[in-house]
């Protein structure tokens, strides 16, 4: 199943990546790698409990007792911009989540 | 022509934690920003969540409370979207494991008790707050409120005017508030609404159902039923101008402009957000075990609707004060101490909803935090339902001296000298006073306005202050009205 | 006598307790080292100043009668996806170029507990995303053995530093194969522990349910004595598990451990050199006692389709928290809305490989292809898992090659398709099912390339693990060898 350029686009819209025009069509032959690989999965006989297996572990919480957070200078230091208060960002366009 | 209206609500409640639901980062309201953060909360490199599990306990009772079904295990999922107030790229969610599916919220209107389905609760982290100056084209984020739990409630589009949409924001509230896990505060954004409103409209031939808006950043109770009617009245409208052809429009999102009281378009739905939700691989899945069930359950009290119901069997109040009286468990609580120091429960009910109640308001508290002791509260009823100080003065003189300085009432009655006077000697000499004070309405009064006798009466009462029995005093000017 | 940078940790953490040496003396030899090597770019960041200040520290505690720890004085290098709250930690991109953590990790917090001297950040591929180092943004590593040859990836530097005496103990992590095909490569020893023995906190996350810590050492017992001091359970990471950590330096039989052979790992594409090693290492085991059993692992065949959902499909959500708001780099974009600064951002400072994998784990996850390809994906894995749990009710460990081939070289890859299907079969499997994995130098190729056995245990074996790698490693103490001395 071929994948075409507009579907690497729509990806890499979703993945908020700027891609150059020729990783494109690299990228499109990977992708249809990526679909015969799911396409071989199809038949695995699977164990009754497949859906527990998929973590090693269960049941891990923690109590409700606060604890440190980072001073106000350490939580900024690495911010590309920020007025000593606030992380600061261009202006936001929309809240579109797509 | 048929008009059906359904709403759906998705509520977020912002549980009242001491750590957030991720992290140990301390949650709280009103700090400077970026100060309650931590490598976990701003989403840095090597960061990973644990999940809190009080939260979860509180989220489960809330479920119990609603009649939900609680999963055997839950999970999280993460939802993958971009904005800055959202430090990992995507937000630990709930998504095919949810805490709970199904439940209802009773609803109290003029038309009656209404059951609204739920459909799922799930427990999850919130955003950051970005603030944004279009003057200077930039946005400011803080990060203070990232990772604190919420709680989002679903509910069916069962709700069917906007009057119901008040009553199940007010309903869910008195829950939460009995559990007292959330501040449940539409201003303060602790409860976040954002109602999903369509039409059914059948006017001979198929029913055309109206695209479904959703409407956001509503920030009261009030302003939620405002907005509904308005965009019920919207959406009439574009069928009326459009006819059928309205219902293959987009869903879209609204705003309201609570100055136009009107809604505004802010984006339309063209195709589905793609979330891309996937269970969360850190965070390994909870067992919601028989231990975890107890606990949670043993969290939830009496709830308001059967609060309400008892209230009306065992104390004989009408569903309004019941209702009125259950909104706030500490009210209830108080009324229910009151009674129990000796009081009646009607006297009791109409005291705590009028006279105590404005107080209340006045000092934006609840009547239990008032700080009146519920047995000076129970004996002072009892002095005016014996007849011993009238109920003006009671209200008016004793009540507010009760407040301030705490002293019991029959106290207060005799620092003040406002027992009710059933001395009849006082009265006929007040009376004679009266009668002889004011020729003019005692030959009203003879000439036959019934008027004159209630101003004769009057005056006898301003000269007693108020602290006589009326009955008493109808008889004696009466009697002294004779004898002349 | 040897040299200071010859030693074992175990010997230098003897010797500077004894104040037979100071932990200064120690530093300075490997810190003058790494100078001296720093065209094999191990190194992405060598602190020299604060190492010496950390060891003056240790020496002073010593002379005060106090025990810094069980690695007093020795000099560990980190692999830079290792959040280090005074030491840059930039994963090998552009996009962390000057991020400095304000926390440090929970294995750099052990290792400071223990007395060691930080020496640096070692070289890796971008985000960990490759098998040869050459994915780091800003400079290439390259093997001690033969410089014109990959060290392997992603942790090249940490192997490369281990291999030519620049640190005694390293860090490293694996996804996919990332710590033990470069030992393989370098010559060392290198573990990818059981899931969840050693905490993530503070690891930089590429594929969180694959991810693993290890150590990278010259010996088995310098490997158990690192992973010692830093696993165990953190309550800051869920997946961590709360078994205790078994003594890994007790030497111990193997007369009667069974070897099984799984014949999936000896396919064709498999270097005829390598294939001898390993046969060799087998016979000489056998020996001793071990007894080796066929058995096979048929789910392997999926192994690589697996790992190829997986992976891509965590990292893809790993990595969309580098968006230039918090920390990193953010393109200078003028009048630019914040999406455009967005993509603009993460398109210059992600690499190719790394958008790559973004983008395939963006597909595998989009709702287009109903969610079911990673749900699917994680289904088979579990049969797998199940699967190897079942072999391992009749055998005790598995042997098995570490990679196809010695190290490539520079600028080159596998030409053959059935040698690159193999190197990913050969290490994704443990991975994917939680198993602890140990790559251990058993001879060179014919130009003097070192070979890599590695051995397989059961979750939570590494116990039997080191057991049987000790026994070799005393049965071939000429399978290591040092890289050729270089003209000072």
């Amino acid at each position: 199943m071929p994948i075409d350029p507009g579907e690497v686009r729509r990806l890499a819209r979703l993945a908020r990546l700027r891609i150059e025009a020729d990783e494109a069509e690299a990228l499109a032959r990977d992708l249809e790698r990526v679909v015969g690989y799911i396409d071989s999965l199809a038949d695995v006989a699977l164990p009754e409990d497949a859906d527990a297996l998929t973590y090693f572990s269960s049941d891990v919480t923690r109590d409700d007792h606060a604890g440190p957070c980072l001073d106000h200078d350490e939580a900024l230091a690495n911010a590309p911009e920020h007025d000593d208060a606030f992380f600061l960002v261009p202006k936001i366009v929309e809240k579109d989540e797509a | 022509m048929k008009v059906t209206v359904l709403v759906g609500m998705e509520v977020h409640l912002q549980l009242r934690t001491q750590s957030k639901m991720f992290s140990r980062c301390p949650a709280r309201f009103g700090a400077p920003p970026n100060t309650l953060v931590d490598p976990v909360v701003l989403g840095l490199p090597g960061a990973l969540p644990v999940p809190n599990r009080d939260a979860i306990t509180m989220a489960l009772s809330l479920a119990m409370a609603l009649g939900g079904t609680l999963a055997e295990v839950t999970r999280f999922d993460r939802k993958n979207y971009f904005y800055p107030d959202l430090p990992k790229g995507y937000q630990i969610s709930q998504y095919d494991r949810p805490l709970a599916t199904r439940g209802a919220v009773e609803i109290v209107t003029r038309e009656g008790i209404k059951t609204v389905r739920l459909r799922r609760l799930h427990i999850e982290e919130d955003t950051g707050k970005s603030l944004h100056d279009d003057r200077r084209g930039l946005s400011r984020v803080d990060f203070n409120r990232a990772g604190t739990p919420l709680v989002e409630i679903v509910s069916e589009p069962d709700i069917a005017s906007p009057e119901e949409a008040r009553a199940y924001l007010n309903a869910l509230r008195a829950v939460v508030s009995y559990l007292d896990i959330s501040d449940a505060n539409m201003q303060e954004g602790n409860l976040r609404c954002e109602p999903n409103v369509n039409l059914h409209i059948e006017n001979g031939g198929e029913p055309v159902k109206t695209p479904i808006v959703e409407i956001k950043n509503l920030n009261s109770v009030r302003n939620v039923e405002r907005a509904l009617l308005c965009e019920i009245e919207r959406q009439l409208a574009e069928y009326r101008e459009k006819g059928p052809a309205v219902a293959h429009e987009p869903r879209s999102t609204r705003g309201y402009d609570d100055d136009k009281d009107a809604t505004f378009l802010m984006r339309r739905k063209e195709e589905e957000h793609d979330y891309r939700y996937f269970p969360d691989p850190d965070i390994p899945p909870l067992t919601l075990t028989e231990e975890w069930r107890t606990e949670a359950a043993s969290r939830v009290p009496e709830l308001p609707a059967k609060k309400r119901r008892r209230f009306m069997e065992e104390h004989g109040l009408g569903a309004y004060d019941a209702a009125t009286l259950c909104r706030h468990r500490s009210t209830a609580d108080y009324f229910e101490k009151v009674v129990a120091a000796g009081c009646a429960p009607k006297p009791a009910a109409n005291w705590i909803l009028t006279d105590l109640g404005r107080h209340a308001n006045d000092k934006k508290v609840l009547v239990a935090e008032l700080g009146l002791a519920p047995a000076h509260v129970a004996g002072l009823i009892g002095l005016v339902e014996q007849g011993r100080v009238a109920r003006r003065p009671a209200a008016q003189q004793v009540l507010p001296r009760m407040l301030e300085t705490g002293a019991k009432p029959e106290a207060i009655v005799a620092e003040l000298g406002l027992a009710r006077i059933d001395d009849e000697d006082v009265i006929r000499e007040a009376a004679r006073k009266a009668v002889a004070a004011h020729p003019r309405a005692v030959a009203d009064y003879r000439a036959g306005k019934k008027k004159a006798f209630d101003a004769l009466m009057g005056f006898v009462m301003r000269d007693t202050q108020g602290k006589a029995d009326s009955d008493l005093v109808r008889s004696v000017v009466e009697e002294i009205l004779e004898e002349s | 006598m040897s040299q200071l940078w010859q030693m074992s940790a175990a010997s230098l953490v003897a010797a500077v307790r004894a104040r037979e040496v100071s932990a200064l003396e120690v530093a300075d030899a490997h810190i003058e080292r790494a100078l001296t090597w720093n065209d094999l770019g191990a190194f992405l960041h060598l602190e020299p100043e604060m190492a010496r200040r950390r060891a003056r520290a240790i020496d002073d505690r010593l002379a005060r009668g106090e025990d810094p720890g069980p690695l007093t004085g020795v000099p560990v290098a980190l692999k830079d996806n290792l959040c280090t709250r005074d030491m840059p930690t930039t994963c090998g991109s552009r996009i962390l170029e000057t991020f400095v953590p304000p926390y440090d990790a929970h294995v750099v917090e052990r290792l400071r507990q223990a007395g060691a001297v930080l020496l640096g950040k070692t070289n890796l591929d971008e985000f960990s995303m490759g098998s040869s180092t050459e994915n780091s943004a800003f400079r290439l590593a390259r093997n001690p053995h033969r410089l014109e040859c990959t060290p392997g990836g992603s942790s090249g530097g940490s192997a490369a530093a281990v291999a030519a005496g620049l640190a005694p103990l390293a860090l490293g992590s694996d996804t996919g194969g990332s710590i033990r095909q470069p030992a393989a490569f370098c010559g060392v020893v290198g573990l990818k522990p059981s899931y969840g023995l050693v905490s993530r906190y503070g690891l930089i996350a590429f594929a969180s349910s694959l991810d693993q810590i290890g150590p990278l050492a010259r010996g088995v017992d310098d490997a158990a004595l690192l992973l010692e001091a830093v696993a165990g359970h953190d309550p800051r990471d869920a997946t961590s598990s709360c078994r205790a950590v078994p003594p890994l330096r007790a030497s111990g039989s193997i007369e009667g451990l069974r070897l099984g052979l799984p014949r999936e790992f000896f396919g064709d594409g498999l270097a005829p050199e390598v294939a001898a090693a390993v046969e060799r290492a087998k016979s000489l085991l056998v020996d001793q006692g071990a007894r080796a059993v066929d058995v096979s692992l048929p789910l392997t065949r999926h192994a690589i389709a697996v790992y190829y959902i997986v992976a891509p499909s965590e990292a893809s959500s790993n990595l969309a928290r580098y968006d230039g708001v918090r920390y990193g780099l953010r393109a200078d974009g003028g009048d630019a809305s914040v999406d455009e600064m967005l993509a603009t951002t993460r398109g210059e400072g992600f690499g190719r490989e790394v958008k790559r994998r973004i983008l395939l784990g963006t597909f595998s996850l989009s709702s287009g292809y109903h969610d079911a390809y990673y749900g699917r994906a994680q289904k088979v894995r579990a049969a797998m898992r199940r699967e190897i749990e079942e072999v391992f009710l009749h055998v005790d460990l598995l042997l098995t090659p570490t990679t196809p081939t010695a190290a490539f070289g520079l600028g080159e890859k596998l030409e053959d398709p059935l040698a690159m299907y193999l190197s990913d079969v050969l290490t994704v499997s443990a991975n994917l099912c939680g198993v602890p994995a140990l790559s251990l130098p058993c001879g060179r190729t014919a130009n003097g390339l070192p070979i890599g056995l590695q051995l397989m245990a059961p979750r939570f074996g590494e116990e039997t693990l080191f057991r049987m790698a000790r026994a070799y490693e005393s049965l071939a103490p000429d399978a290591s060898l040092w890289p050729p001395e270089r003209a000072a």
